[in-house]
C-alpha cells in the first residue's frame, strides 16, 4: 500500500514518525515523503543528499515543494500538496499535528489536512511537547531492536530519536518498548487497511 | 501486511449496557466481523431495568445477536441501579469477564453520553480492561453528546439490512424513534459522508472514538 508523510523538514520526521515510516517499508508498503518548504532556499547538493538518503532507508520517493507559503493556509499551498497527494494515490496520510502553537506548522498542517481530503487514513504525529496532542494510536517497537541505520539529518541523534520515541510510553504500553504516538484524524477500520 | 491491525483473524468483544445498545450502535461493524470470520462476542451488562420484561428482552437480544452472527453472547444481569454511578465492583466483573474472553479488541459505550449508565459501563471497560490494546467507543443516536468527535469509522453499506434486522428483534422498544429503520440509515449515512470515506451517496458508516490502539 502507498503512504505519504508530511512535513516541513527531514528531522519531523525523525522526531515523529520515523520508526513507524521505517516498519511500514519494511512490511513492504510505498513509503513516500512530502517535504513542503521554500526549496529555492535548498541548494542544489543538498537537496539532492537528501534524496540519497531517504532512498536508502527505504523511502520510495522524496517530494519536495516549492515557494510553500509559511505564513497562511493559501489556495496555492492546498493546491501543491494535493497535486502531490494525488499523484501518490495514498491509502494513508501521515502528517503534523494541527493543533500546536508553532506557526509554520500548524499552517502545513491545516493545509495538509486540506490537501487530503479523500484519504481514507489520517493520522497526525506531534514532535514537541503539546497538551492539545491527545494520542490514541501507539505503535510499539522493541528496545533492543537495532532498526536500520538511519540518518536522514546528521543533527539529530540518536538519543534524541529514542527520547522521542519514548516520549508517549505510559502504563497503558509498558516500559519495556518504544513508542511512536499518533492522533488519529480518521481512520477505516475492517477495510483492506486494517486487515487481509 | 496490512496498515493497522493483525494479520489473522480478529476476536472482539462489544459491550453494551441495555439489550439493543450494542445492535443500534454498531450492529454493521459486529456483522462485518462475523462476515470475515472474526471471533465476535457479546457482553450484555444489563437486562434493561425497567423498560421491559427481563425475560423478553433476553430472548430479543439472543436474537438480534443470532441475526449478527454472534456466537458467544455473555448476559451478566448486573442490577441497572447499580449502575447508575461507576462501580468498583462492577469494574472487577468486568475485568474477569474480559480476562476469560481474551479479546485483541474492545468495544464500549462512549463517556460523551447523557445516560449514566452507559457512562459508568464505559468507565468500567476503560478501567477493568487496560491489559487490551484496542479499545473503541461506539456512538448511541439517542443520548450521545457532541462531545463525541469520531476518529474512526467503518463502512457498513454492505451490512446495513442486518444491523436494521437485528434491531427489529427488539419488538419491546419498538415504539422508540432511534430504532426505526429511516434514523439508522440516516445517521450511518451521515456519519460516511462526513468522514469523506468514499464518493457513494448511499454510503453508510458507523463511527467511534478511539480510546487506544496498540499496534
Amino acid at each position: 500500500m502507498r503512504i505519504v508523510a508530511i512535513g516541513s523538514k527531514l528531522s519531523d520526521f525523525e522526531v515523529g514518525c520515523y520508526r513507524t515510516l521505517m516498519k511500514y517499508s519494511a512490511d513492504g508498503h510505498a513509503v513516500n515523503l512530502v517535504i513542503a518548504g521554500n526549496t529555492t532556499k535548498w541548494k542544489e547538493k543538498d537537496l539532492a543528499l537528501a534524496n540519497e538518503k531517504c532512498k536508502k532507508i527505504g523511502i520510495t520517493k522524496v517530494y519536495f515543494t516549492d515557494k510553500f507559503d509559511e505564513h497562511s493556509v493559501t489556495q496555492e499551498n492546498v493546491r501543491t500538496l494535493h497535486s502531490i497527494i494525488k499523484k501518490v494515490n495514498p491509502c494513508l496520510a501521515i502528517l503534523p499535528f494541527h493543533k500546536t502553537s508553532v506557526k509554520k506548522r500548524e499552517i502545513l498542517a491545516n493545509s495538509a489536512i486540506l490537501a487530503c481530503r479523500g484519504i481514507k487514513n489520517i493520522l497526525m504525529y506531534e514532535i514537541t511537547k503539546n497538551k492539545n496532542f491527545s494520542p490514541n494510536i501507539f505503535f510499539t517497537f522493541e528496545k533492543k531492536s537495532p532498526g536500520k541505520p538511519m540518518m536522514m539529518t546528521s543533527e539529530i541523534n540518536s538519543s534524541i530519536r529514542r527520547k522521542a520515541a519514548q516520549k508517549f510510553s505510559s502504563n497503558k504500553i509498558g516500559t519495556d518498548k518504544l513508542t511512536e504516538a499518533f492522533e488519529s484524524l480518521r481512520v477505516l477500520l475492517l477495510d483492506s487497511s486494517e486487515m487481509v | 501486511m496490512p496498515l493497522f491491525g493483525v494479520d489473522k483473524r480478529m476476536k472482539v468483544v462489544s459491550v453494551g449496557a441495555h439489550p439493543d445498545d450494542i445492535e443500534l450502535g454498531m450492529g454493521g461493524t459486529l456483522a462485518k466481523h462475523t462476515a470475515r470470520g472474526d471471533d465476535a462476542q457479546i457482553i450484555l451488562c444489563t437486562l434493561g431495568g425497567v423498560s421491559g420484561d427481563p425475560r423478553q428482552r433476553e430472548e430479543e437480544a439472543r436474537k438480534g445477536a443470532q441475526v449478527l452472527g454472534i456466537k458467544k453472547l455473555h448476559i451478566l444481569d448486573y442490577p441497572v441501579s447499580k449502575l447508575n454511578k461507576p462501580s468498583i465492583e462492577f469494574e472487577k466483573i468486568i475485568k474477569k469477564v474480559v480476562e476469560e474472553i481474551n479479546p485483541q479488541r474492545i468495544y464500549t459505550h462512549s463517556p460523551f453520553d447523557y445516560h449514566q449508565v452507559h457512562i459508568a459501563i464505559s468507565k468500567a471497560v476503560s478501567n477493568g480492561a487496560k491489559e487490551v490494546n484496542q479499545i473503541l467507543f461506539y456512538e448511541y443516536i439517542s443520548s450521545t453528546t457532541p462531545n463525541f468527535i469520531p476518529n474512526a469509522y467503518v463502512d457498513i453499506t454492505k451490512y446495513i439490512d442486518l444491523k436494521i434486522k437485528s434491531a427489529s428483534q427488539h419488538k419491546s422498544q419498538s415504539v422508540r424513534l432511534y430504532i426505526k429503520p429511516n434514523v439508522i440509515r440516516s445517521l450511518a449515512n451521515t456519519r460516511y459522508i462526513s468522514a469523506k470515506l468514499g464518493s457513494n451517496p448511499s454510503g453508510l458508516a458507523e463511527a467511534f472514538v478511539i480510546n487506544k490502539m496498540i499496534l
